[in-house]
């Protein structure tokens, strides 16, 4: 039994904003350990909100969040810290803090009473840092790199918080053709035996080519989980995003969505 | 630190790091290298202010022997050299140190959780609140209703840090209401900081022949320093300068932006709330005997972050060591320039800061935000 537990299980989530707006309705999946599962839908639908919820930025309304079988909801911010690391779609570091520090900032949750890190810290950093190509750019202030290059000094410091789970927020949205694969090729070498990588993402070719499993969400419930071959079809655009789609697949057998055309109010081409 | 990334010469550079290989030991090292920079700076500064003064010019020598012969002496068996070193410059001494380090600290606190270079430590309106109060004592006679004899030598310097720290409590209300945004923070410090500019203008106009005494406060001064005041700034800043210095690894973590540091295990909000506390308290103490001394709290961190890298585990401790060296030569500057005419040393320092800041804006302007 025990190898069965998942590393992440959403039970009923419901997520009911102050001003009343339901972003999530009675989320539920579970998710297993050591793979690259993509988070889909349209703008508003949830996504973010859900992912604020499992590391605990939101509280929930109800359900519950559980993290290799524990539940997060009552764990203490640095707890939930250690096994959640988050990389936000875009993120501007004050004061010229550079590539090393900022990176470094991802062993905050094991530092507790210490001034400095401690030596291995910095041989971890070092080696995510050449991991992720920014080793070059090591003293170099974070705003003064590429978008691209800031991207991936983001992953690098979620890795090095050394999570279960990470959490990537949009993280092609600034960036163009070359620089998207880049970033999922890098991601999807992160993947490991024991760490889970969801991503949010518009790009739904991209993540059916990268990704292990896809979650489909519209107005905040989950409407399909499974292998993107088999759950991202034409029926499934077309009721998720209102717009026909044609759904094909390239000489090389990767699935490709081509948006068309806004569907018309009766749903029919 | 790989040369072409370092805009610093070489030659700084080799002193500040040593030759470290890792960033940690360089850091150590840079930290040892400005514990002994502002350690030695300090000691200087500070004998320079016992030997140099308007009425008189001392060797370091013969300062600091007079200081020793005074000490465990009755005022009244003292000669004028020795109640010049010891009553006089050294009292001043002490309060420039205090507010230099204090306004340091503070200003790099602020810079660090408001996320804006252009912060100083007047940022929540904490200089205005203290002013309107002061002004109202100095002015009208104001006691507290009653509370200080009219005649007590706190009565300015209390009534300052109650109406500072009056004034830093609208602001955090204000901002709480408005969501406790970093914009939210700095606009209630501007508007609240307005109100208070404004009862201050008023009040000047009915002050009178008080008229000159409110200016003088108004433009900082360490002229009327005794030893008790001094004291009464130098603990509490101190102690408050050391609360913050622990906050270092968190004052880091929360450039990155308050959700980057919320789900890194930090609690923003309580976190904000306790560093603008303790830095308005500290910028309460400095302004309470000084008045307001710009510009220091706004140039000496970025000073540091230029010297020894935007680190708050070795810039806090860099603003202590920098800060009241500067703010001593700066006191220094206002005695001497015009012999017998003392200069406001707020003048001073915004003298010497403006073009500190300028060459700052214009070399490192694009590190910032960038």
């Amino acid at each position: 039994m025990d190898d069965e537990v998942p590393l992440l299980e959403v039970r009923h989530l419901d997520k009911i904003y102050d001003n009343g707006y339901h972003a999530d309705r009675d989320v539920n999946f579970t998710l297993p350990a050591g793979k690259l599962v993509g988070l889909i839908g349209p703008n508003g639908c949830g996504k973010t909100t859900l992912m604020r919820c499992i590391n605990k930025m939101h509280m929930l309304t109800s359900g519950d969040i559980l993290i290799d079988g524990q539940s997060v909801i009552p764990m203490t911010p640095t707890e939930v810290a250690k096994l959640v690391s988050n990389v936000p779609a875009d993120m501007t570091a004050s004061f010229g803090l550079t590539v090393f520090e900022t990176v470094m900032l991802g062993r905050y949750p094991y530092l507790q009473n210490m001034w400095w890190e401690t030596e291995e810290d910095e041989t971890l950093v070092e080696e995510t840092l050449k991991k992720f190509g920014v080793h070059h750019l090591q003293d170099r202030p974070l705003n003064m790199l590429s978008s691209g290059e800031q991207q991936r000094v983001l992953i690098a410091k979620a890795y090095v918080q050394e999570p279960r789970l990470m959490l990537v927020d949009e993280p092609t949205s600034h960036l163009d053709m070359k620089f998207k694969l880049e970033v999922m090729e890098y991601l999807s070498a992160m993947v490991k035996k024991d760490m889970t990588i969801l991503v949010a993402e518009h790009d739904i070719s991209l993540m059916a080519r990268y990704c292990d499993l896809c979650i489909i969400m519209k107005k905040g419930e989950v409407v399909a989980i499974g292998e993107p071959k088999k759950v991202i079809t034409p029926e499934l655009i077309s009721e998720v995003y209102e717009v026909t789609a044609s759904v094909g697949f390239d000489q090389d057998g990767e699935l490709y969505v081509l948006p068309k055309r806004f569907r018309d109010k009766k749903g029919s081409i | 630190m790989s040369e072409q990334n370092d805009a610093r010469p070489s030659v700084l550079r080799r002193i500040v790091d040593g030759n470290s290989d890792t960033h940690i030991m360089r850091k150590k090292h840079r930290m040892k290298f400005l514990l002994t920079l502002g350690v030695l700076l300090t000691i200087i500064m500070f004998i320079a202010m016992l030997c140099i003064g308007p009425t008189k010019i001392f060797n370091p020598i013969e300062a600091i022997s007079y200081l020793f012969s005074a000490i465990g002496k009755d005022a009244s068996e003292m000669t004028p050299e020795e109640v010049m070193i010891i009553s006089s410059r050294m009292p001043r001494a002490v309060a420039a140190l205090s507010v230099g380090i204090g306004l340091s600290v503070a200003g790099a606190a602020y810079q660090a959780v408001i996320r804006n270079p252009l912060v100083d430590p007047y940022i929540m309106g904490v200089s205005s609140g203290a002013g309107t109060l002061a002004i109202a004592v100095i002015a009208f006679d104001f006691t507290l209703f009653g509370l200080l004899s009219s005649y007590s030598i706190y009565l300015v310097a209390i009534s300052a840090i109650i109406g500072g720290l009056f004034a830093f409590l609208l602001t955090m209300t204000l901002a709480n209401r408005a969501g406790s945004t970093t914009n939210a923070y700095v606009l209630s410090g501007v508007v609240i900081g307005l109100v208070f500019g404004a009862a201050q203008t008023i009040m000047i106009v009915f002050s009178g022949n008080k008229v000159s005494d409110v200016l003088l406060w108004l433009f900082g001064s360490f002229a009327n320093i005794t030893w008790e005041k001094a004291v009464f700034i130098l603990i509490p800043v101190l102690i408050l300068c050391f609360m913050i210095m622990r906050y270092a690894k968190e004052l880091n973590l929360i450039l990155l932006g308050e959700s980057q540091a919320r789900q890194m295990g930090l609690n923003v909000k309580r976190f904000n709330i306790i560093i603008l506390t303790i830095a308005s308290v500290i910028t309460a103490f400095c302004v309470a005997f000084c008045g307001i001394i710009g510009f220091v709290g706004l140039v000496v961190p970025h000073l540091c972050r230029m010297l020894f890298g935007g680190d708050h585990r070795l810039m806090i401790p860099a603003a202590i060591g920098l800060g009241g060296v500067l703010m001593m030569a700066a006191d220094l500057a206002a005695r001497m320039i015009i012999p017998g005419n003392e200069l406001p040393v707020g003048a001073i320092t915004t003298l010497i800061g403006v073009p500190v800041f300028a060459y700052l804006l214009f070399v490192r302007g694009k590190m910032y935000n960038g």
